[in-house]
């Protein structure tokens, strides 16, 4: 599950846990009927694993006795399997971030849950920790069998982790399906931009669109009214002057505004644009902040999304 | 000034007149026996039956919980003679459930369950406040940890709970108790001043200091020695508690 903060992904993971009361709905598990306005079964009768976000593991317990808590399978096979067996007789503030995930991880389905929820997993991780991390969650929860309903704000994470992905945004679910359809069919704003794609919006007549910034956009599919327009950032090129013939129907003036190199790919501010070329093709044409050049990309490579005549908030954040 | 102002007090006790005179009078040692005897009693009380309500009050919402907690925390604010007035008037021979008490046998004023229920009456809210406070400051996610592992509301406040909050649990139990010692006008009230039996250690003082102003003075020092000790260990304790909690 994924969404802008404050979209209502802890709270809804919440509410099927049970320590949230609905205003209004159901909460159906399996067939069993969690909630439905008139009856609740209580939070220690649901068998929830719930990962939380800053893993809530008790402090004044040793793993071994954390994971035991509430414990209905052995403990000392989960604590190998986690692999946080030789960390057993740890107090939780020796451990360190990926650590403690194991051990809450570990502690959730040690109560042979059957439901696994975690909050954003890897968000109180360092960085550079989360891909290993985020690899080795992937396996123990797709080994244990157990479904699992992950919160995520990351889509690369949503990527990795997920088969289907639901997108949240204010309260509401927008787009669900595979998670590479975010990124091929985007459906709305939020979806777009945090798959990576460039968004800016314009208006359409045919194959023209005018965007709010003013320059103009040539389409391959004819769209009319108020739209956005997404740009995948790798199908922008950088040119120094308008090339003579080119396929490419939308060359662009913008100024440089960002630039930042890392192994293999540089990434190019270009004011509400951002293009992602080879860290090569960078400095082969000496880019540098301030420098004016023309964005260039296909009218193929540009998608459209029609907009309502009066856009609404959920539309533009 | 200010460290003067408190400190002047406590050396004046133990420089003035003849403690060695006073420390050889029984009277002294009885009264400290009965005011220890009697506030480990009210302490244990208080525990037993304040941990838990605080935790209720600190955790879940209901009706009425404002006015509830307004109620276990008058006692703060009530001098502590109207309190020992309030204990005679409900609790006494001729009082609210007085009669009733007689016929199953039971006589509270000027006894040593008289002495406790004076100081737990004024010290609990002590204890109370402080254990909401500390129960309060419990990540809820933990509470909410426990829940879905399967944890009732019992297991939670014994086996999560309270052993978190412990620090804050126990810095109000020697709140509580250094109050119950001291407690005087709802004791002498209530339970009066039976020596051997409800005189407590600041109900000698106030009355044998006209008599033996040696012994009054060899009962404060032996006082503020005492709760010295007691008050200084127990600080260590909860910080040392606190500290194991702490993240690296």
């Amino acid at each position: 599950m994924v969404g802008p903060s404050g979209a209502g992904k802890s709270t809804t993971l919440r509410l099927i846990a049970g320590l949230v009361k609905p205003d209004s709905g159901r909460v159906i598990c399996n067939g069993q009927t969690w909630y439905d306005g008139q009856r609740a079964t209580p939070v220690e009768d649901r068998r929830v694993g719930f990962v939380f976000q800053d893993y809530a593991l008790f402090p004044h317990m040793t793993v071994r006795a954390n994971v035991a808590y509430g414990a209905r399978l052995p403990v000392d096979p989960l604590l190998d399997q986690v692999g946080i067996a030789h960390l057993a007789k740890a107090r939780p503030r020796k451990l360190s971030g990926g650590e403690r995930q194991r051990v809450a991880l570990a502690r959730a389905l040690a109560s042979d849950p059957r439901l696994l929820l975690l909050d954003e997993p890897l968000s109180a991780l360092d960085p550079s920790t989360r891909g290993r991390v985020a690899e080795r969650l992937s396996e123990t929860v797709r080994s244990a069998g157990v479904p699992a309903l992950i919160v995520t704000h990351s889509y690369e994470e949503a990527v990795s982790l997920g088969e289907q992905v639901v997108v949240l945004e204010r309260g509401k679910v927008t787009q669900s399906g595979e998670p590479h359809a975010l990124l091929r069919e985007p459906r709305t704003a939020f979806v777009a931009r945090f798959a990576g794609l460039n968004y800016l919006e314009g208006n359409a007549s045919g194959q023209d669109v005018v965007l709010d910034t003013g320059e103009r956009i040539r389409l391959a599919e004819p769209a009319a009214g108020r739209v956005a327009v997404l740009i995948a950032p790798w199908e922008i090129t950088i040119e120094r002057s308008r090339p003579g013939g080119s396929s490419a129907q939308n060359h662009i003036p913008v100024l440089i505004s960002s630039l930042v190199i890392t192994a293999n790919r540089a990434r190019v501010g270009l004011g509400a644009l951002t293009a992602e070329i080879t860290a090569d093709s960078a400095r082969a044409l000496a880019l540098a902040e301030g420098q004016t050049v023309l964005a260039s990309f296909k009218a193929t490579a540009v998608q459209t999304i029609p907009l309502a005549d009066e856009p609404e908030p959920s539309m533009r954040s | 000034m200010a460290v003067a102002f408190l400190a002047l007090p406590l050396i004046a006790i133990f420089t003035q007149g003849s403690l060695r005179e006073g420390l050889r009078q029984p009277g002294a040692w009885t009264a400290l026996k009965i005011s220890f005897e009697t506030s480990a009693v009210s302490l244990a009380l208080m525990i037993v039956f304040g941990t838990p309500i605080a935790y209720v009050l600190a955790t879940t919402e209901f009706v009425g919980k404002t006015l509830l907690t307004t109620l276990f925390e008058l006692p703060l604010v009530l001098p502590p003679a109207v309190a020992g007035l309030g204990l005679l008037m409900a609790f006494g021979r001729f009082g609210l459930v007085g009669p009733q008490l007689s016929a199953l046998g039971i006589e509270l004023p000027f006894t040593k369950a008289a002495v406790v229920m004076a100081m737990t009456f004024v010290a609990s809210p002590l204890y109370v406040r402080q254990a909401i406070s500390a129960f309060g400051a419990i990540d809820p996610d933990l509470l909410d940890a426990s829940r879905t592992l399967g944890g009732g509301p019992a297991k939670t406040f014994l086996r999560v709970a309270v052993p978190v909050a412990s620090p804050g649990l126990g810095a109000g139990g020697v709140l509580a108790w250094a109050r119950a010692v001291g407690e005087f006008g709802a004791t002498i009230l209530f339970a009066g001043s039976l020596a051997g039996v409800t005189e407590t250690a600041p109900v000698a003082i106030y009355l044998g200091f006209a008599q033996s102003l040696d012994q009054a003075l060899a009962l404060g020092a032996l006082l503020i020695a005492v709760s010295a000790i007691v008050l200084v260990s127990a600080k260590l304790l909860i910080r040392g508690r606190a500290l194991r909690f702490m993240p690296a």
